[in-house]
């Protein structure tokens, strides 16, 4: 900015002059502490209106009873005392949105955390929205492809659609949703990442990795952290899904990862706690279900008529020692259109992705599948249902009969594909080339530790001598006869190099 | 408790309304005497400020803070009260109060309203409009 646009500005001022007295609505603290604030007066207030405590600190009106007004402060509290003056803004609390937000690390007001300076932008959205009406939505259909086989071919994720990622701690559910983000490159998707109540160590490593992987080139990453005030973890959900509603309105595919609403809920039983709101099961206030359920709705897929964007949601939900009947579990679950199970004793057992794939259900089912995957994976559920039924039997006895050994093999290799290592994500053409020679087959010979080498050797050799075909699926996406036929005979050619 | 501390102060009101001369401060003193009885002495400070408060309400009395930079001539203030009075049509009660750091003009606050005629605040404006046309 130069002296003249400053001397200008000040010309301005000089001939607005008499219109400059401002007229504030305004009201005085009471009590201030713990994040939260009582005010005493500001008479016309409404319910989730902004409040200005001066020197930069906001806050949010929750509570409106007869004789003050129940806030939460947004930022440092310690410079609030007893007697200051707090306006009201008469807005909704908002953040900045737009192209502006790609690739940067922000707060969930929006302010950034990564050095790299002031978001420029001019449009702001609330924080909180009316979820898209009946009228404006559409089926989901397309997929969204995560990168992980057990995913995309039993549990398929559509675009716009809410799947729950629930398991214990350290069951891998943040591998598995950075590794949808790393996936994502290239498939005309922006995610956005919220990190609620993470240490900051770990969210600096995921953006660490998420930019070596040239993945923040369409990631936003809203942080609030352990050491954050309460009021600032309930609100980062809200405000990385309006950054996302942005998109969404523009008519792009849109996938919001919530890492976890478990925090979120405690920070919100802490708010409503504080500010004397009646404590109901495991202390959760009455409205904990509203929070969840109103912002998860705001996950859509828009039909054409409203810009055909879309807004995928996965939140994920940690639980104690797999307690899964629990309150905010219960409540999740039966909120999204399926959940995702990890196990800890999957994970420890070597299973990874601990994926348990009896108890993970996906609400949209095959629709979201390409026709190739449909095609395969129909017979993976089937395979992989009959082998955990046969498993319990087979410790028992040796004396097996034919048909039933064979199922076992299958399953047990078929257990092998499904594991997969983090930052590993596979192209779904692979992954159908890989469904589709190992329940064909080709891979019941091949012993179990054998497998993912035989994996790797056959994505590798049709990398080399099967372009054509694979091209070919990509651009079909089915299992035309043609395509068929070239595959058995790429995968009958690899297998006859492959030693065993 | 904050109902509780409302209702002494009407009920003091009404009492010192009733009694005149010797006996407003008999009132006092039982009213005193009542609150050592119920353990609320404590609360005196708080039912004080509602005491006020009810009466202003109750007898049409609107208080108006005034800051200013420098202190106000005792002519301005009889002017201001004069003008306020019939603006609000009631009888104000003006309380004036220095603040250096408002540099010149004035702020009011009646009630839950304040208006802000300050050469500060038209700073501070001035400042968020240079930054916003830098960005």
């Amino acid at each position: 900015m130069n002296k003249d646009q400053i001397i200008e500005a000040i010309k301005q001022q000089i001939q607005d002059y008499q219109s400059t007295v401002k007229v504030a609505k305004v009201g005085t603290v009471i009590e201030a502490g713990d994040g939260i604030a009582k005010i005493s007066g500001l008479g016309e207030v409404m319910a989730s209106e902004m409040l200005d405590f001066g020197h930069n600190v906001f806050g949010v009106a929750l509570n409106l009873e007869a004789d003050f007004v129940g806030a939460m402060i947004l930022g440092e509290s310690k410079d609030i005392k007893e007697g200051d003056v707090v306006e009201s803004t008469g807005r909704i609390l908002e953040v900045p949105v737009g192209e502006a937000v790609i690739g940067r690390v922000v707060n969930p007001l929006g302010q950034p955390l990564d050095g790299k300076g002031e978001i420029k932008t001019k449009t702001f959205y609330p924080v909180e929205k009316i979820a898209p009406r009946v009228i404006t939505r559409q089926q989901v259909t397309t997929p969204l492809q995560t990168g992980v086989i057990a995913i995309d071919a039993m549990i398929p994720i559509g675009r716009g659609q809410r799947e729950l990622i629930i398991g214990d701690r350290q069951t891998g559910k943040t591998a598995l949703v950075i590794d949808a983000i790393i996936n994502q490159k290239g498939q005309d998707v922006t995610c956005i990442y919220v990190a609620i109540g993470q240490k900051d160590a770990k969210i600096a490593r995921i953006v660490t990795e998420l930019a070596s992987r040239g993945a923040m080139e369409y990631t936003t990453v809203v942080v609030a952290g352990a050491a954050d005030p309460a009021a600032l973890l309930y609100l980062a959900p809200f405000a990385g899904c309006s950054m996302g509603e942005y998109f969404m309105d523009q008519g792009k595919d849109v996938l919001v990862v919530y890492d976890d609403l478990s925090k979120q809920a405690v920070a919100y039983r802490q708010i409503s706690l504080l500010l004397k709101r009646p404590p109901g099961r495991e202390a959760y206030p009455g409205d904990i279900f509203y929070l969840h359920s109103r912002l998860l709705e705001r996950a859509a897929r828009l039909n054409k008529d409203y810009g055909g964007g879309s807004l995928t949601a996965l939140p994920i939900i940690e639980t104690q020692a797999g307690d899964i009947s629990a309150y905010i579990p219960t409540n999740v679950i039966s909120i999204t259109d399926g959940q995702i199970f990890l196990e800890s004793d999957l994970f420890y057992q070597g299973i990874r992705p601990a994926i348990n794939t009896g108890l993970s259900v996906s609400r949209v089912g095959s629709a979201a599948q390409i026709k190739a995957m449909k095609k395969v994976a129909g017979r993976l559920k089937l395979d992989m249902a009959q082998f955990r039924e046969l498993a319990a039997f087979s410790q028992f006895g040796s004396d097996l009969d034919e048909a039933t050994k064979n199922q076992i093999n299958r399953g047990q290799r078929l257990t092998e594909i499904l594991k997969q290592g983090q930052y590993q994500p596979l192209p779904v053409v692979d992954q159908v080339v890989i469904l589709y020679a190992a329940l064909n087959g080709y891979i019941d010979e091949v012993a179990i530790e054998k497998v993912k080498d035989f994996q790797q050797g056959l994505l590798d050799f049709c990398a080399a001598h099967g372009t054509k075909v694979m091209a070919e699926l990509a651009k079909e996406k089915q299992l035309t006869e043609s395509i068929e036929k070239d595959l058995k005979k790429l995968i009958s050619d690899f297998k006859a190099t492959f030693k065993n | 408790m904050a109902i509780q501390t409302k209702k002494y102060a009407a009920a003091l009101y009404q009492a010192v309304k009733e009694s005149q001369g010797k006996k407003l401060t008999e009132a006092l003193a039982n009213f005193v005497k009542l609150l050592i009885q119920n353990r609320l002495l404590g609360q005196a400070d708080t039912i004080l400020a509602d005491f006020k408060k009810y009466y202003n309400e109750q007898e049409q009395i609107t208080a108006v803070e005034v800051s200013t930079a420098r202190p106000l001539s005792p002519a301005i203030v009889k002017d201001l009260t004069k003008k306020f009075s019939s603006a609000l049509g009631q009888t104000v009660e003006l309380n004036c109060q220095v603040n250096p750091e408002l540099c010149g003009g004035a702020v009011f606050r009646i009630g839950d309203y304040l208006i802000d005629g300050s050469v500060a605040h038209r700073l501070n404006t001035l400042r968020q409009k240079i930054y916003s046309n830098q960005s």
